[in-house]
């Protein structure tokens, strides 16, 4: 039977280290702890709200890219940690690999539902941004959690 | 839904980590079946029907069966 696509487990180490790294420099982007990567790129759309810099639209121009090469490496390497096979791929890691997906989607929109109806005005722009990574991060958490009590539950033979 | 792995296991004297290893399955799965926390799929119980010579029936049957 054809199953989904899934990564190399030789990529589940490095996803992992890249995963770590990102993440650190993503909770540090907040505290203005950030480097600064100018370089001429295209935009189909640059307008910084309040600011002094330049608008441009389809067209060339300078830009921060920091923000946008820490998030690559933070998407790329959680969906990669993810969705990268188990030594042993069987059905049932993909059952857990499945209900892990369903608990990160319910988790994440209960809490942003709660936080629609909780937080206003300018809070609630920080915690979109909270949830713009919620979703990679909650998934990779329910899933190693699952597999890892699936590990432990089912490691020794029953003796009854 | 219960099984008969264990009685089947023990027929051909094999332990569920050899057993999952010619399945291509994890132990752990294995252990999960036998004790009636997972349903395996069709492909698996069929594979598993192969190996002990014997028809899915008489190793999976329903809980009111």
């Amino acid at each position: 039977m054809k199953s989904i696509y899934l990564f190399p487990n030789k990529l589940k180490i490095p996803a992992l280290v890249v995963f770590i790294i990102s993440l650190t420099l993503v909770i540090l982007i907040p505290f203005e702890i950030a480097y600064e990567l100018r370089v001429p790129v295209f935009a189909i759309a640059s307008d910084h709200f309040l600011s002094s810099e330049n608008s441009f639209y389809f067209s060339f121009g300078k830009e921060d890219i920091y923000n946008e090469l820490v998030d690559l490496l933070f998407f790329s390497s959680g969906i990669i940690l993810a969705f990268s096979k188990e030594k042993t791929e069987d059905e049932m890691i993909g059952l857990i690999r499945y209900k892990s997906i369903t608990n990160a989607t319910y988790f994440t929109f209960i809490l942003l539902i709660i936080s629609e109806f909780l937080i206003f005005g300018m809070p609630f722009v920080y915690i979109i941004m909270f949830f713009y990574y919620a979703f990679i991060l909650f998934l990779n958490i329910f899933y190693y959690t699952k597999l890892f009590i699936y590990k432990k539950q089912f490691s020794y033979e029953n003796e009854d | 839904m219960k099984t008969k792995i264990k009685v089947f296991r023990a027929i051909h004297n094999i332990t569920q980590a050899e057993l999952a290893e010619k399945l291509g399955v994890t132990r752990q799965t294995i252990n999960a079946i036998e004790a009636g926390k997972y349903a395996p799929s069709v492909e698996l119980a069929l594979r598993m029907s192969k190996m002990f010579n014997v028809t899915v029936n008489e190793i999976f049957q329903l809980d009111d069966e």
